[in-house]
């Protein structure tokens, strides 16, 4: 009971301060309120899971639920701390807030009606942020038709749901396709890439790496595994994490390659999800934490770049170098987020790749490519950043909450990683007893 | 303490001691403190020498006691189902010689960069990226498993590229570094693939000791040969990848000294050492390798000789010599191949540093004897016939055309990924967003025309 409670308090903590941040005097404070209102949630969360794991465990909040709403704690706190403040910053707070707040709730409840409402209601902030740009908005247009298509086909597949095994498959089908569309897979990717170009780096960065279609799926597997298509799932996570990588290395810009090197590895959770077995679905979910803090660190270090030089464009002759700090970041929290020995990213890929060795080894072949390529990827991102004429600069340098938020995220990145085991702990031994029961 | 606890902890401190001194320097750069030279160097000579010393001590320790093999068994890392990541450590006259000779040259490098670097915007990182470079090789002497040398690679292959790109304000440096990264990437496919297989069909990634009984059969170890022959190709600059090697020397003297002379241009050739106990039975695995090796030998020989600076010169003279040893380790040398493969590594290393101010004195001797110094030495093509000499000076002076092939390919490349992702963005742009593409300005029939104009 007291666990539950503070799973409540966090999201309520979360929630309760989305509308006071907008009306906060100025940036500053919204943030401040913001960044206080995430680190409660987070101390909140921590507590309860500390709780849990002494055998108080909440009805219908297993490790799994409690972990995710933890790493959502986290990357709100990462990309609120991170946020450059101007005329924008009160309503992005609020809407990161917001999504956090939904999102939360989502990994903590179990009826379909709420699962359904919530997952559709967690992208509505995004598409208001992306709303705001100025235009003609056919990004934000592009978002809203996948996101609705996404919602439509879960909330379809929840009450299909039938006993009959023809009606689960059916059911199993259409969640499968629309948690695809979320996560962003192939042929379903197009609106990711531009989403990180056009929307606040926070917002998009918020939505896209807390994957809870990822959580979703697992929960789908976990249930009911016989019906999952999951060749299919293998088959479509490995294409589109070889194509996102490799696009990846082509953009011009940085906001977009992130964009595609979010589509690949968020398809790499695919295939560690499609083995169907504890050490995929352990490997896959570390994968959305590990890999979604450090992508969404990156993130939040390109925004510190694109507001010292103005835009990301990578190579440009003439333009100006940022701080080392800046740089570093960036690379640093990249190369987590494509498996850097010592980080969680490396566990979690270590994991799905054996994983996916195991049961179809062209696939784990395959992933290989993936990963080569993510890697490339992030090195030409980052050489394309760290060059640049030596010109002074006013703010060159990271500010010290830009360096509490990456230096601070990396290092945790670095011990989740070497203290994997405790991670993973819980989470694993949730997935055995629900693997165990279906 | 017994001797073989000895040789574990003296091999354990030459770990240690650079993962600490790089530790440090990475910590007070993330948290902004302010950079002072003289704690710098005071980090980056203790982690040097601790490791040094421990290297060699291990190293001697380990002869003195009979030179028995150790093998350390340690917990897991980490594990998920029936999967667990080893964090075995495997110790013997190989692994010992690695480590002693990345000890040895580290120092060496450390020392002189001291200098070298004084005052030189971005001396922490410098310090740093070695440390963890050396960290990386450490880890590929002592793993007992391919999952443990995996991560070592990995370190060697990050801290490499980035020293290549140290000087970020020249773009030719980033460039070679992004080239240096993306051949170790390509390479790094064939070690993975390794992993993979060898977890596949044997259930685990540790490597045999050398002489032990073949585990796997005739094509798994061929396949698996093959697959660390790519993975070796890529960090020995082995033919048709040399060529990246002379462009790897963009980035400061003393780095080009550790990496390309010393360590990372040999750690390719120590992994088919290390794993040449999987494919040995294998008659083809060995061919192989011993045609890689010698059409290598072969190609740096003739092109080392047409190029006009001292960094690319020492270049191909030390994929040549590297080369050899791929050939000794095809032929079953294991032994001859290590001791070369030091030698070669203290003489580059060496020469690396010492060519920026020889050039400096033979300018100074030339001048004080007023005349130009005679090269010593008479080059073997001079023997041969004219247009077979002038054929290998063409081939010589284009660097086998590989080079220019490989540009073309990449260039090739390089437009089919502009147009997939002209494709894409056109894809996001017009039907992926459910928005009707702006329909084309329709051209009037000219019976239209003709009504326009009346």
């Amino acid at each position: 009971m007291i666990t539950l409670a503070l799973h409540a308090a966090a999201v309520a903590s979360i929630g309760l301060a989305s509308p006071w941040a907008s009306r906060m005097p100025d940036g500053r404070a919204a943030r401040a309120l913001g960044v206080a209102a995430a680190a409660v949630s987070l101390g909140l969360g921590v507590a309860a899971s500390a709780l849990a794991s002494r055998g108080g465990e909440a009805a219908g909040v297993d490790g799994i639920s409690s972990t995710f709403v933890l790493f959502v704690g986290a990357l709100a706190l990462v990309t609120l701390l991170g946020q450059p403040t101007d005329e924008g910053t009160r309503a992005r707070t609020a809407r990161v807030l917001l999504t956090t707040a939904s999102l939360e709730t989502l990994f903590l409840v179990r009826e379909p009606l709420l699962v359904f409402l919530l997952f559709a209601a967690s992208a509505i902030p995004t598409y208001v942020a992306l709303r705001a740009n100025r235009g003609p908005n056919l990004v934000a247009r592009g978002f809203a038709t996948h996101q609705v298509m996404s919602a439509l086909l879960v909330g379809a597949g929840l009450f299909l749901a039938g006993d009959g095994h023809a009606a689960r498959s059916a059911a199993a089908l259409l969640l499968t396709v629309g948690l695809f569309v979320r996560q962003g897979a192939l042929p379903f990717h197009s609106w990711m890439p531009p989403l990180f170009e056009q929307a606040p780096l926070g917002s998009a960065a918020i939505f896209v790496h807390s994957q809870a279609g990822a959580y979703l799926l697992a929960r789908l597997l976990l249930s009911t595994p016989d019906v999952v298509p999951t060749a299919f799932l293998d088959l479509v996570g490995v294409a589109t994490a070889i194509y996102g990588a490799t696009l990846a290395c082509a953009q011009s810009d940085a906001r977009r390659a992130l964009g595609y090197l979010a589509v690949g590895q968020s398809a790499l959770v695919l295939t560690g999800l499609a083995s169907a077995g504890v050490t995929g679905i352990v490997g896959g979910l570390l994968m959305v934490i590990g890999v979604g803090l450090a992508q969404a660190g990156a993130a939040v270090s390109l925004e510190c770049v694109r507001s010292r030089r103005g835009d990301l464009v990578l190579g440009s002759k003439g333009h100006v170098e940022v701080g080392r700090g800046v740089s570093a970041s960036f690379l640093a929290l990249g190369l987590a987020g494509v498996g850097l020995p010592g980080t969680l990213g490396f566990v979690a890929e270590d994991l799905v790749f054996h994983s996916a060795l195991e049961h179809r080894p062209l696939v784990g072949a395959a992933m290989v490519l993936a990963t080569s390529l993510s890697g490339l990827a992030v090195l030409r991102i980052y050489f394309g950043l760290a060059g640049g004429e030596r010109r002074p600069l006013e703010v060159r340098d990271l500010l010290r909450r830009e360096r509490v938020a990456l230096v601070g995220l990396f290092v945790v990145l670095l011990g989740l990683g070497l203290a994997s085991p405790a991670v993973m702990g819980r989470m694993e031994e949730a997935i055995s007893r629900e693997l165990a029961h279906s | 303490m017994s001797s073989r606890d000895f040789v574990v902890a003296a091999a354990y401190v030459a770990v240690f001691a650079p993962a600490v001194a790089g530790i440090l320097l990475f910590a007070r750069a993330g948290l902004g403190v302010e950079k002072r030279e003289r704690f710098v160097n005071a980090v980056a000579l203790l982690g040097a020498r601790v490791a040094a010393l421990a290297g060699l001590a291990a190293a001697a320790a380990y002869v003195a006691r009979g030179a028995s093999p150790i093998d350390v068994a340690m917990t897991s890392w980490f594990s998920a189902g029936e999967y667990e990541f080893s964090l075995g450590v495997g110790i013997d006259g190989r692994a010992l010689t690695l480590l002693a000779l990345s000890g040895v040259v580290s120092l060496m490098v450390v020392q002189m960069s001291v200098r070298y670097l004084h005052r030189e915007v971005g001396h922490r990182r410098f310090f740093a990226l070695l440390a963890l470079g050396q960290l990386g090789i450490a880890l590929i002497a002592l793993a007992d498993g391919l999952d443990l040398l995996y991560v070592g690679w990995e370190l060697v292959g990050i801290a490499s590229a980035l020293l290549i790109g140290f000087y970020s304000e020249r773009r030719t440096a980033s460039r070679h570094g992004l080239l240096a990264f993306a051949i170790y990437r390509t390479c790094d496919i064939g070690l993975l693939g390794a992993i993979v297989l060898l977890h596949h069909v044997s259930g685990r990634g540790g490597l045999p000791d050398a002489g032990a009984p073949p585990e796997l059969a005739p094509p798994h170890a061929a396949l698996l040969g093959a697959l660390l022959l790519f993975g070796a190709m890529g960090k020995s600059a082995q033919f048709p990848l040399t060529g990246y090697l002379p462009r790897a020397m963009e980035g400061p003297s003393p780095s080009s000294a550790v990496f390309y002379g010393g360590l990372s241009v040999h750690a390719g050739a120590f992994l088919l050492l290390r794993t040449a106990p999987l494919f040995e039975r294998v008659a083809a695995v060995r061919y192989a390798i011993v045609a890689v090796g010698a059409a290598t030998a072969l190609h740096s020989t003739l092109v080392g000789r047409a190029q006009t600076d001292a960094k690319s010169q020492l270049a191909y003279a030390t994929t040549q010599q590297v080369g050899l040893v791929f050939v000794e380790i095809g032929l079953g040398l294991e032994s001859l191949a290590l001791l070369h493969l030091t030698g070669n590594a203290l003489l580059r290393s060496a020469q690396l540093l010492r060519a920026s101010s020889l050039l400096e004195d033979h300018v100074r001797l030339e001048a004080d004897l007023g005349v130009p110094r005679q090269r010593p030495g008479v080059p073997v093509v001079r023997h041969l016939p004219p247009r077979v000499e002038q054929a290998l000076y063409h081939y010589a002076l284009e660097r086998g055309h590989v080079d220019t092939l490989a540009a073309r390919a990449l260039a090739g490349i390089e437009r089919l990924l502009a147009a997939l992702s002209a494709a894409d963005r056109r894809l996001l742009e017009r039907s992926a967003l459910g928005l009707a593409p702006p329909a084309p300005e329709e051209r009037p029939t000219a019976a239209e025309d003709k009504e326009l104009s009346s």
